[in-house]
């Protein structure tokens, strides 16, 4: 399966639902042009990995770039329903750690809100 | 008695998304003996992580040159050599540093390597005359890899 993004809004967060797989070449290119996109327009934004069946490192370090790309922006950036596999790879890279990562759509746009309190 | 190793051999050319070829093929011969899913999955991520290095870093993108993918079926383990002919790749899978990169001080790629050294149970990369090779190797009886 090919990887595929679309996007939605909802409490002024830009949710990004990636599926298939991520990995080098299309599918890094697709998330950095859809991350730099929203990123442009002013976004915070939620990747919902629950379709993302298959990620290699180049796909990590996607994320990673992505990431760092908020930051700089100072915008904010989480993931959310990662399956299994992708938990894992997470894990031994020690990003799991370092994303904010929440089982449900509603925890991560309460995070959100919580991060715009503070 | 020692058993000849049961072989079998790819041929692949040096263009990326060729490395499916592999990984496929190294799952299915996981699965015939017997490895677990999660350890299938294991072994498929790594071996596309070092077709990948071997195209991208071995060969660097050449499509004169070519990629070998040899799997020996031993007893109690499966061992993947992945070789290319290029000079060679690092041999120190690279520790990444996750707080640098998450601060975009450092590359966000480059953490190939070291998620092959995390995967499988042993990891060895030889450079040779004529090219250099990974040799990844998965024991059946190693403990599931613990997170």
């Amino acid at each position: 399966m090919s990887f595929t993004i679309s996007s939605r809004k909802r409490d002024g967060i830009e949710i990004l639902t990636l599926a298939g797989r991520l990995v080098l070449g299309d599918g890094t290119g697709l998330l950095r042009t859809a991350v730099r996109k929203s990123l442009e327009e002013g976004n915070d934004l939620l990747l919902d990995l629950a379709g993302l069946g298959y990620m290699d490192s180049a796909g990590l370090g996607e994320l990673v770039g992505s990431y760092a790309s908020a930051s700089s922006r100072m915008r904010q950036m989480k993931l959310m329903r990662p399956q299994d596999r992708i938990g894992t790879l997470l894990q031994i890279t020690k990003l799991y750690a370092t994303f904010e990562v929440f089982p449900d759509e509603a925890s991560a746009l309460a995070a959100f809100s919580e991060h715009e309190q503070l | 008695m020692i058993v000849d190793p049961i072989v079998t051999e790819l041929r692949l050319p040096t263009r990326l998304g060729f490395e499916k070829v592999a990984m496929y093929t190294a799952a299915s011969v996981a699965e015939l003996m017997g490895f677990s899913p999660d350890r299938v999955d294991d072994l498929k991520t790594a071996v596309a992580e070092a077709c990948i290095n071997a195209i991208e870093h071995g060969n660097k993108l050449n499509e004169n040159l070519g990629v070998v993918v040899t799997l020996s079926i031993e007893d109690e383990s499966l061992e993947v050599k992945i070789r290319d002919q290029g000079a060679g790749v690092h041999k120190v899978a690279h520790v990444p540093d996750i707080d640098r990169k998450m601060a975009g001080e450092e590359t966000p790629r480059g953490m190939g390597m070291f998620l092959i050294q995390a995967l499988v149970d042993e990891v060895e990369y030889v450079s040779e005359q004529s090219g250099s090779y990974a040799r990844l190797v998965i024991h059946l009886n190693a403990e599931a890899r613990t997170d």
